[in-house]
């Protein structure tokens, strides 16, 4: 039986560098992990890692469940005087970006800081006003000359910062935003190893979902699923946030509600949930979700789909709070989820007629 | 010289809170010195005779402390309000990771997602009295198991050397002054010389005034680290100094002008041996000199400053053949105050 040490990987995970478009090292690792609880592992062509536990039934059902390994990150456009100037790859809020220290991916990567200069030399009224991206450089301590060696032009650039457990359940670090979630993925699969399955089970990681979730839909399209959770962060509540917007320390799991939401399917996730004791919020998203679900949702002839998030504080910054209290839940609900879909489906021929079912939850 | 340096940047110093970078220090210099003695402040105070006794007595002086934060309330919710201790530009604090206290607990300073900044809001700077710790607590009493009111918090960063013979680390202001006089202390030319390793300068140079009054030197020297602002964009006629082209020999900033003489024979000191050196060229910031020279009947004051980017901030960047050049300077211009020639 292997044992799944949760904060060992949510802390590997996050460590590692995948700015979107550039995956292939955590979805290699991603591959790894998945092995142990996977009957299929491959990585296709925009790096979207794809597991598979089987089902001993001909005609099972495919569920998939997804989340993005990749993270916002930065974009070398430039290089003056040694230091890099950069675009921003992810919504970035370039007020987090002063004294940042991040990692340049060259072979082998360098370490940089992005300047800032100091208040001794600016006025008051300076100091009042954010930085934007287009007056920050990346220092790597090099001149123009050893830099152009070393950096190419287009070389991607990540946060650098270390995981770490704040006080118990909480666990801060960098791309937590999703790799925290594909982490819960992996817990559900190990909450599933020993258990024979009525569905066919496929784990994703996808690609560059912080550039309008672009390599889920192809991921999706080559497994054809008849269900697809997105699994991704939302917004944690803390002093700065609004509450109406926010998602409060043991609120429960939020479950997505909205267009981008397959009715039945949310109602089935809440029915297991309150079956299972297992706290749940409804989270109403009015439009695009921002998440793998949206194109999942329009893949081939339409998939059943549904969020199911992780509250998540200080989004898009390299300090992404996670509660793993929440996250336990979260890989609870969709063990469960892999377990009793096909009670709740058996009867249906086929995802197109479920999926004009309507009435109020 | 650059793993002492890397040693006193990793130890804790807030200003009013220097004890663990004091208590290094006196550990380690004390079998070399004559004297030594904290004062009420909790300045440092070495005096190390040597064979030769200047006419005018020399002192020393560098700054324990480095800037942080306070912890001044803790929220119902368990976050953790605080003050900045020294100066402290509040935009590059946000979304760093902090360690609080002795215990180093850790915190984030929090930022709520981009997705929940209104365009206008995104315009603005988040008031310190905004900002949070989060240390993840489930509540105030959570918060109150770890957490004290008073408690200071540092930067969570570790020294990095990278680049072209770049060091990346906090507090390098001032640590890298303190390793200087320590290694002057250790192994510098047997020339009397009284040494001040001094409290709270970052909130008002308020250390050295009593350490200089108790000291009474003739002259004075600072070692220091000072603001360099030699990034992409910067004005030409603000990029004051660069890290990399040697000890930066200020001849004012806005605590001081420095002795004239002092300076000039500094910048000689440096031409005769061959130690790279730069003007200051943009005038900022201040210095415990300011203080120093305004004790008792007056003191001559000079400066030997590193260039360190991105000061104040938890990612400070200096040039380690910086630190030798500072070394070398402060080492000859003792010799020429003891009246040894080009050694």
């Amino acid at each position: 039986m292997v044992e799944l040490d949760i904060v060992k990987t949510l802390s590997e995970l996050s460590g590692m560098s995948g700015p979107s478009g550039f995956e292939h090292n955590v979805a290699e690792h991603a591959a790894e992990l998945m092995r142990p609880f996977a009957d299929e592992v491959r990585i296709d062509r925009l790096n979207n890692v794809i597991g598979i536990r089987r089902s001993k039934r001909q005609d099972a059902k495919k569920l998939l469940l997804s989340a993005h390994l990749d993270e916002i990150g930065f974009m070398v456009t430039k290089i003056e005087d040694g230091f890099l100037r950069f675009r921003t790859v992810g919504g970035i809020d370039e007020r987090v970006l002063p004294a940042r220290e991040v990692t340049v991916l060259t072979d082998p990567p360098i370490f940089g800081v992005i300047g800032a200069l100091p208040p001794h030399l600016q006025t008051k009224e300076e100091m009042e006003v954010p930085l934007p991206v287009d007056k920050l450089s990346i220092d790597i301590g090099l001149t123009q000359e050893e830099a152009e060696k070393l950096v190419k032009i287009g070389t991607p650039v990540v946060f650098r910062e270390k995981a770490l457990m704040l006080r118990e359940p909480y666990f801060s670090g960098k791309a937590m935003d999703d790799r925290a979630c594909f982490a819960i993925l992996l817990r559900t699969l190990e909450l599933l190893k020993d258990k024979e399955l009525e569905v066919e089970l496929i784990i994703q990681g996808s690609s560059q979902e912080e550039l309008g979730a672009r390599g889920a839909g192809v991921g999706a399209y080559a497994m054809m699923p008849d269900f697809a959770v997105a699994v991704d962060v939302t917004h944690g509540q803390t002093p700065d946030a609004p509450k109406d917007r926010t998602f409060k320390r043991g609120g429960g799991v939020p479950i997505s509600l909205g267009p981008n939401t397959n009715r039945r399917l949310a109602k089935t996730l809440i029915k297991l949930a309150k079956a299972n004791e297992i706290n749940w919020q409804p989270e109403v998203m009015e439009g695009n979700t921002g998440t793998d679900a949206w194109p999942m949702q329009v893949v081939q002839k339409g998939v059943a789909t549904v969020v199911v998030s992780l509250p998540l504080r200080y989004m898009h910054t390299a300090a992404e709070t996670i509660n793993l209290e929440d996250f336990e839940s979260a890989a609870k609900l969709l063990a469960e989820l892999a377990l009793n879909l096909h009670k709740e489906f058996d009867a249906e021929p086929e995802a197109s007629e479920y999926v004009s079912e309507g009435g109020a939850i | 010289m650059l793993e002492l340096v890397k040693k006193l940047c990793m130890l804790d110093g807030v200003s009013s809170f220097e004890d663990q970078v004091r208590d290094y220090i006196r550990k380690r210099v004390a079998p070399y010195a004559d004297e030594i003695y904290e004062d009420v402040m909790g300045n440092l105070i070495v005096h190390k005779k040597g064979g030769i006794k200047p006419v005018e007595r020399i002192m020393f002086a560098a700054h324990m402390d480095e800037v942080g934060l306070i912890i001044k309330s803790i929220t119902d919710e368990g976050y953790l309000r605080f003050g900045t201790v020294g100066g402290i530009d509040t935009r590059v604090i946000i979304g760093k990771r902090v360690l609080i206290g002795e215990k180093h607990v850790p915190g984030v300073i929090g930022i709520k997602a981009v997705h929940l900044v209104g365009k206008e809001e995104r315009k603005s700077v988040p008031k310190i009295t905004d900002m949070y710790i989060d240390i993840g607590a489930k509540d105030k009493e959570d918060a109150q198991k770890v957490i004290e009111i008073g408690d200071y918090a540092i930067f969570d960063s570790d020294p990095v050397e990278f680049g072209d013979g770049f060091l990346k680390a906090r507090a390098i202001d001032d640590r890298i002054g303190c390793a200087v006089m320590i290694r002057l202390i250790e192994q510098g030319p047997d020339i009397d010389a009284w040494y001040a390793f001094t409290v709270q300068e970052e909130v008002g140079t308020r250390g050295s005034g009593p350490a200089a009054f108790a000291v009474g030197p003739g002259i004075a020297i600072i070692l220091e680290g000072t603001t360099a602002g030699d990034m992409p964009g910067t004005e030409p006629h603000r990029k004051v100094c660069s890290p990399g082209k040697g000890a930066v020999l200020p001849f004012m900033d806005n605590s001081a002008i420095y002795d004239r003489g002092v300076h000039s024979l500094l910048v000689k000191v440096a031409e005769d041996n061959g130690i790279m050196w730069q003007n200051k060229e943009y005038v900022s910031g201040g210095t415990d000199a300011g203080t120093v020279q305004r004790t008792l009947a007056g003191v001559k004051v000079g400066a030997i400053s590193a260039a360190v980017r991105y000061i104040h901030s938890p990612s400070c960047v200096a040039s380690i053949k910086d630190f030798e050049a500072i070394y070398n300077l402060a080492s000859e211009f003792l010799k020429a105050c003891g009246g040894i020639k080009n050694a």
